[in-house]
């Protein structure tokens, strides 16, 4: 089927821009489907060239400080909610089963225990779900990573707070504009994703913490994947 | 080189690396429209969605089934979806005993409807356990979509894929980072065009792979007998607010019942097409809605036709 020449640009203005009341066959829906892919596939490419000239600096740093704390016996403690709780399983499994050469790093997800989430959403609250395990289960010397698109999980500024207060690096992902988390003003690196739309948030946040862990390797001495 | 010139050296190559299966991603266009047609058309005969994979590629199989189960846009209807992976006791309890790549087409079996969705992810296209539930779901009838990764024209030579799969969509790489990064924004498209299909009026109601499924008949019956498949009622949720996010939920009335669990109801301000399917409501009938997705009956109405 053909796809139309009409500028991309036109179509990101939101969701479902192009369902014009005479565009109603099969055929028509196709053609904006795969315009719209053409638009968001664009998009996404156009974001992560813009987050490597805003963080690309900042990235190095932050791999650096983790690499120190990885090297000194620090463990990684990543969380999130949704889509995001996720990404905190994948941050996990890429730091403690690496797929490219790497050394194996400690890290856990914390929202991978189904009975310690409920547990404490039932008896306390979903508040703290983070918090109180960080509580338990953290040192001085560890590293905390939360992801929020829009940065105002309140259970992940709470986790936030319990790991500056017991002296963790604390590393959030946040989009748009930071939200709650930019507003702390106590994370030692916050990496904003400056998108309205919460699927490209999610998508840069993914390069983010894989660069992030990428460099991490890097400044340990690990050879660069091929 | 000093450390920091190797640093920026590595952080150029990293963003470098993700900008070729990017721009990659727009030439399947047509793919993931035909893909997120036939989807939609399983979704709206009241079939569902299963996802699976490994390892990270588990953790996506767990972001799309709450992709569709609880959108982020607000007003878009919850779609029935299940990941396999999530369940970590009967993935072991499976691997332990009959072995790894069992482990998905087993749970698959006893899961799957004729009107189902079965969605593989694998970053390397050749997970032993995702190619054989792909392979399954192909023979119970189910409508395949295999999420792959690799470089070249055949990145599974030794796997089933390529057959078992009515859609193959592949992020074009071999590294396995930037293969998830594609395949996320994949799946954030195949949700919202697969929407985009549901909202159109005329959209499909038929895909190849339903058509081939209905034609062998004789299959659909052995693999109906090999693996019995009683379909448990979902258990009906209570209360006027969704007990999975805790949103208040809508009291609407069913004017009309419609084919593949979809009802038509008044809203007080206007008509609007919502899902039954997990109610047994009637015409009449005052349920509450969440997400387009009747959750509860609040009272029984005048009449009580059957379903037609």
């Amino acid at each position: 089927m053909a796809v139309t020449d009409e500028p991309p640009s036109q179509e990101m203005r939101g969701l479902y821009p192009f369902l014009y009341p005479d565009q109603d066959h099969l055929r028509s829906v196709l053609a904006e489907a795969q315009r719209s892919t053409e638009a968001k596939a664009a998009e996404i490419v156009r974001l992560r060239r813009h987050i490597a000239d805003l963080d690309g600096d900042r990235l190095i740093a932050c791999a650096q400080e983790m690499a120190t704390r990885f090297a000194s016996g620090g463990r990684l403690f990543t969380f999130g909610n949704g889509g995001s709780s996720t990404d905190a399983q994948e941050v996990a499994t890429a730091f403690l089963h690496p797929a490219h050469p790497g050394r194996p790093l400690p890290a856990l997800a914390l929202t991978s225990d189904v009975a310690v989430v409920t547990a404490l959403s039932n008896d306390v609250g979903f508040d703290v779900v983070f918090a109180r395990q960080l509580a338990a289960l953290a040192r001085p010397g560890d590293i905390a990573l939360g992801l929020s698109t829009s940065g105002g999980s309140a259970n992940v500024v709470h986790a936030f707070r319990e790991a500056a207060r017991l002296g963790m690096l604390t590393v959030g992902l946040a989009g748009d504009r930071g939200g709650r988390l930019a507003e702390l003003g106590l994370l030692d690196h916050l990496f904003v994703v400056p998108s309205p739309s919460v699927h490209r948030i999610q998508e840069a946040q993914t390069t983010l913490y894989h660069v992030l862990r990428e460099l991490t390797q890097h400044a340990l001495g690990a050879s660069l994947p091929a | 080189m000093s450390v920091a010139t190797t640093m920026q050296l590595a952080l150029r190559d990293a963003f470098h690396r993700r900008d070729a299966p990017g721009h990659a991603l727009a030439r399947d266009s047509t793919r993931i429209a035909a893909a997120c047609r036939d989807m939609a058309g399983r979704f709206r005969r009241g079939g569902k969605l299963i996802v699976f994979g490994n390892g990270g590629a588990g953790a996506d199989a767990a972001h799309i089934a709450v992709e569709f189960l609880h959108p982020v846009i607000v007003g878009k209807r919850a779609l029935p979806a299940l990941a396999l992976s999530n369940d970590a006791a009967t993935v072991t309890a499976i691997g332990v005993r009959e072995g790894l790549a069992e482990t998905f087409a087993h749970q698959l079996a006893s899961w799957a409807g004729p009107h189902d969705i079965a969605l593989g992810v694998s970053r390397d296209g050749r997970c032993p356990n995702v190619l054989r539930a792909l392979r399954t779901a192909r023979d119970l009838g189910l409508l395949t979509v295999a999420l792959l990764g690799g470089t070249g024209p055949d990145p599974a030579p030794d796997g089933g894929a390529h057959a078992d799969a009515d859609h193959l969509l592949l992020a074009r790489t071999a590294d396995p980072d930037v293969v998830k990064e594609i395949h996320v924004t994949t799946y954030h498209l195949l949700w919202e065009l697969t929407h985009l299909f549901l909202d159109h009026p005329d959209g499909p109601a038929d895909d190849p792979a339903e058509d081939s499924a209905e034609n062998a008949a004789e299959d659909t019956t052995r693999d109906t007998r090999a693996h019995p498949r009683p379909a448990p009622p979902p258990e009906p949720p209570c209360g006027d607010t969704c007990v999975t996010c805790s949103d208040q939920a809508t009291p609407v009335t069913v004017v009309r019942l419609l084919h593949g669990g979809l009802a038509l109801a008044d809203t007080g301000t206007g008509t609007e097409e919502i899902s039954v399917a997990l109610v047994d409501a009637t015409v009449g009938d005052t349920v509450l809605v969440h997400a387009g997705e009747a959750i509860a009956v609040v009272t029984k109405g005048a009449h009580h036709h059957g379903r037609h």
